[in-house]
């Protein structure tokens, strides 16, 4: 029998189809596979493979040294984590510090020396040889024999105590015109006006933050990365209570106990004005003031009569802080005892001035918060190393205390301070016809860019490097930061370069590689057989003197062991000037006055404060791991670069919107931000962010100098720029 | 669902595990976000990747308590995936992707199921699950740095937070080579707990009474997050201010964007 197929089994066979497919998997499952297919590429990277296993060693990124344990794949870290209850930071990374082991492999990594070639705002690189650099060095030294300004051969490093810092030293004492130089706007320089008041060079004071049960901070980003992160967390963990005496809203001000939130510049008005009280009121100690300080009745006599002005009513005029709170302050530094004072200063809008720093430091005096057992407490140096120790060095000089245009030659040490470093503060110090800068960097980032050639150096965890104490470690401390990979073929290290370029000019070299030279440190450190060596291997702390060998004490601190000195029991004598020594009472009074004036709400062409911000370790350009994304562009959690915060009454007042694109003007040039409105920004201020460079992060094919807000900060005389007059320009 | 109903008739057998985190010690300093990102091979973003289509399993906000300068107060809240023992984003996954493990009650998604609905992401109260919008891609050389246990995720796909499955994973081969079916209290905790340098989270087996956060967790300054809603999450937070339970509750997602500031 036979049917023909017609029209209407066709439409059943699709029909029945159409209807079976909804009950079969196959459709969904090709969807599924296809999903997969278009999802998996050959280029989705695959772990490594290989024995897990565990190192330790010291981060450098910045000064603070905390110690890591890495978790390796053979050879290769993948991941570091601080080590729980280690006594120096508590066990405690800071976000940067998780990624130090990407910045080996960092986008803007150098791997040969190169010459950067400048056009507009672009930037391109040839290679070259280390002997070029070398030759065009040895030409500038060799022609500018003349001791004179203009004729200045200058080494930067804003780490110095390092022991590569000594070899810069030797280096440039032998040298005609040879200068070692600092920006000063690292935290250390943030306690110059400590050891002004004390009188004292060779001292060194740390905190013991620890003990503390009021920190009362000027601008310090306490909970922010300062000093050795891990202690100041601790210390809050432990109730320590903060109150910070800043104009933003910081992290820390979010957090602390109390926001005081003072105009901008006004700082040490506010700490004068707490002196005040401390004064009048009879807060103070003197009977234990008088015997640790043999002029203190002369000296509190002439300060009182310096401070007279600064009565708590006039101090709420000028700072905006209400009278009665101010009293308050003052009373509570000595109930929620012991109180310390901290003279800090924000990431990007740098260092207070030495006077503001005088003004604020003294408050520890009036506390009874120096000297041995106290909050301020007198520590060791650490030892040189033989070296250096009886080698001539050339002396520290700060960039700012320099002539404009002395220096001819400028070799950069790119180990960063974490800290914003506006170019002008250098470039006014080069030469204006044809200056030579040379970078010694790992990356074409941060300062790097602004160079002239670059000699590729090591990087984190790729050399055996030295970490000398924390400015806020309160007894001398000693760590090497063992390496994990070899660095590629034409890394150079710094001291290699140096005694390239000693051997080129005719001058004495230095002993031996830069590990034998960090080895010799250590020697001398446990010929002292002094303190004790953090084993983090088992978590115990042994006696120096209960090691063996130099070798052994070596071999300890080669695999991330670190060496932490006795407390000073005895500090040098010091006589105390609250004026600070460089200054006598009508100085003091003079420069107070100047400060005192500074907010610009009577200016009219001006009438706003420009007050830069950024986190430490990101605001200097420099590379930082690429998850950093996850706190700035990602989340926004943090404010990127050119991001300007405004309270919306400010805003209204300038007729702008939020998110609105605008410029800022100042009196150095004006700059185009993104308007963010914020109702706990001060009205009158307008707050710029500093964060991390684009090429810092992921590197980009095109470099280019990007344009940031210390770019329009006005720069003073001693290298200050934390408060600029600006306004806002038209969209 | 049934996984949900082998949670509930085992969990006399196998941990729950939880989080409190503690709003009055949290600093802000986003140490968990990126310790996450680096133990769970998350990408760094792509020039072009904004706040919205970011990947952070690990998000921080800074809540604000909503009065002008100079009254201004705020908090730090690390949001991630609130393990909710009721779980909405299992219940729209139409590829099973999404699982609650009965062994730990950790709420895990399964990247290769996931066909990239994003279902999940709108049924999430919390906002805490992150769609994959680009190929994973690490500066060249930097995918050494990758952590061997976790599997990068391709495109295409959702994932958030899972408690660190992977230590997870290695802690119980660990006690299972050492002969033993039960793991201590300080033998599995996440990437976040363990870099929290103010110890502002803490992790544990709800379900044991002996553990730390079992005590943590009967604290009458304890709350959940959107509890009102019912899914039971297992993370709480704790705070002894009252502005910041009420801003953290009410304002974390819905005012963002005035609440967040930097």
């Amino acid at each position: 029998m036979s049917k023909r197929f017609n029209r209407r089994d066709v439409m059943k066979i699709v029909g029945g189809g159409i209807a079976g497919m909804v009950f079969t998997p196959i459709p969904w499952k090709l969807i599924d596979d296809l999903s997969i297919w278009t999802q998996n590429w050959s280029w989705i990277p695959v772990p490594l493979k290989g024995d897990i296993n565990y190192k330790y060693s010291i981060c450098t990124i910045c000064s603070a040294g905390c110690p890591v344990r890495a978790r390796n794949v053979g050879t290769q870290p993948v991941s570091l984590w601080g080590i729980k209850n280690h006594p120096v930071n508590n066990g405690a990374l800071c976000p940067l510090g998780f990624g130090g082991h990407h910045l080996a492999f960092h986008p803007a990594r150098l791997r040969h020396p190169v010459k950067i070639v400048h056009e507009k705002n672009k930037i391109s690189t040839e290679k070259v040889s280390c002997a070029d650099i070398i030759s065009l060095i040895r030409k500038n030294i060799e022609s500018k024999q003349t001791p004179q300004t203009g004729n200045l051969i200058a080494m930067l490093d804003d780490r110095p105590g390092r022991t590569v810092s000594y070899a810069y030293r030797a280096f440039l004492a032998q040298i005609p015109n040879g200068t070692y130089i600092t920006t000063g706007t690292d935290e250390t320089d943030s306690m110059q006006g400590l050891y002004e008041i004390l009188g004292t060079e060779n001292q060194e004071y740390g905190f013991n933050i620890e003990k503390a049960r009021t920190i009362v901070s000027f601008g310090a980003p306490l909970l922010e990365g300062w000093g050795i992160p891990g202690r100041m967390m601790h210390a809050r963990k432990n109730g320590c209570r903060i109150l910070q005496v800043e104009t933003r809203f910081s992290h820390t001000a979010s957090v602390a106990d109390r926001w005081l939130p003072v105009k901008p510049g006004t700082e040490a008005v506010f700490a004068l004005g707490l002196a005040n009280v401390l004064i009048n009121e009879n807060l103070i100690d003197t009977d234990k003031l008088s015997y640790q300080s043999a002029n203190f009745d002369k000296e509190l006599k002439n300060y009182k009569e310096c401070i007279a002005g600064y009565t708590p009513a006039y101090v709420a005029g000028r700072t905006g802080i209400k009278e009665e709170l101010i009293r308050e302050i003052a009373r509570e530094m000595t109930t929620e005892t012991p109180s310390l004072v901290i003279c800090g200063r924000e990431p990007a809008a740098g260092p207070f001035s030495r006077e503001e720093q005088i003004a604020i430091w003294g408050l520890n005096f009036l506390l009874g918060n120096i000297g041995p057992g106290n909050l301020i407490v007198p520590r060791r140096s650490v030892p040189a190393g033989a070296s250096f120790s009886e080698t001539k060095l050339a002396s520290v000089k700060k960039i700012s205390d320099l002539p404009d245009h002395s220096i001819r030659v400028l070799m950069i040490d790119e180990a960063e301070s974490g800290h914003a470093i506006p170019w002008q503060l250098i470039e006014r110090k080069l030469v204006a016809d044809n200056p030579l800068v040379i970078s010694m960097s790992p990356y074409l980032a941060g300062m790097t860019k602004r160079a002239d050639y670059v000699i590729p150096a090591p990087t984190q965890y790729e050399s055996c490097q030295d970490i000398p104490p924390s400015f806020d470690s309160q007894t001398a401390t000693y760590a090497v930061s063992a390496p994990f990979y070899t660095p590629p073929e034409n890394v150079i290290q710094p001291t290699e370069f140096l005694n390239r370029l000693a051997e080129d000019i005719g001058i004495e070299k230095t002993n031996g590689s830069y590990t034998d030279m960090i080895k010799e440190r250590t020697a001398e450190i446990y010929e002292k057989k002094r303190g004790w060596i953090y084993i983090p291997h088992n978590g115990r702390l042994i006696e120096t003197a209960d090691v063996f060998t130099g070798q052994q004490f070596w071999s300890h601190l080669n695999n991330g062991g670190y060496w932490i000195d006795e407390p000073l029991e005895q500090a040098d004598n010091y006589s105390i000037s609250l004026f600070g020594i460089s200054h006598d009472r009508g100085s003091f009074e003079k420069a107070l006055r100047q400060i005192d004036k500074s907010y610009p709400s009577e200016n009219t062409t001006y009438p706003l404060a420009l007050v830069p911000f950024g986190w430490r370790g990101v605001v200097d350009s420099g590379p930082v791991t690429p998850l950093i994304t996850k706190l700035y562009q990602e989340t926004e959690f943090r404010k990127g670069t050119n991001r300007a915060l405004i309270h919306p009454e400010t805003g209204g007042f300038s007729r702008l919107r939020d998110g609105a694109q605008t410029t800022i003007v100042t009196d150095s040039g004006e700059l185009q931000v993104r308007i963010e409105f914020n109702d706990s920004v001060m009205p009158g201020v307008v707050h710029v962010a500093l964060g991390p460079d684009q090429d810092s992060i992921t590197g980009v094919k095109e470099v280019r100098i990007k344009e940031n807000i210390l770019s329009v900060c006005s720069l003073k005389d001693n290298g200050t720029w934390r408060m600029t007059p600006a306004r806002i320009g038209t969209v | 669902m049934n996984n949900r109903n082998k949670v509930t008739q085992d969990n006399q057998k196998h941990p729950r595990y939880g989080m409190v985190v503690d709003l009055d010690k949290c600093t802000g300093c986003g140490t968990c976000s990126l310790a996450c990102a680096v133990e769970n091979n998350q990408q760094p973003a792509t020039p072009d990747m904004t706040n919205r289509t970011g990947n952070t399993w690990m998000r921080m906000y800074k809540v604000h308590n909503g009065k002008p300068f100079p009254d201004s107060r705020a908090v730090f809240v690390p949001m991630f995936c609130q393990q909710c023992d009721d779980t909405p984003c299992l219940y729209v996954c139409p590829q099973n992707a999404v699982e609650l493990d009965p062994m730990t009650g950790i709420v895990a998604q399964i990247p290769e199921r996931c066909f990239g609905c994003r279902y999940c992401m709108a049924a999430c109260p919390y906002e805490s699950r992150y769609f994959n919008w680009w190929d994973p891609v690490w500066p060249e050389g930097m995918e050494k740095t990758l952590n061997p246990d976790v599997s990068p995720r391709m495109r295409g796909v959702v994932e958030k937070c899972n408690f660190c499955h992977g230590r997870w994973q290695r802690a119980r081969a660990k006690a299972a080579s050492e002969g033993r079916r039960e793991l201590r209290e300080d033998e599995y905790i996440p990437a976040c707990v363990e870099c929290c340098p103010t110890e502002a989270l803490t992790f544990g087996n709800l379900d044991d009474p002996k553990s730390k956060i079992a005590k943590l967790v009967d604290d009458p300054n304890i709350f959940k997050i959107l509890g009102r809603l019912g899914t039971k999450p297992k993370v709480y937070y704790r705070t002894t201010r009252s502005w910041v339970r009420n801003a953290v509750d009410r304002n974390i997602y819905s005012e963002t964007k005035e609440t967040v500031h930097g």
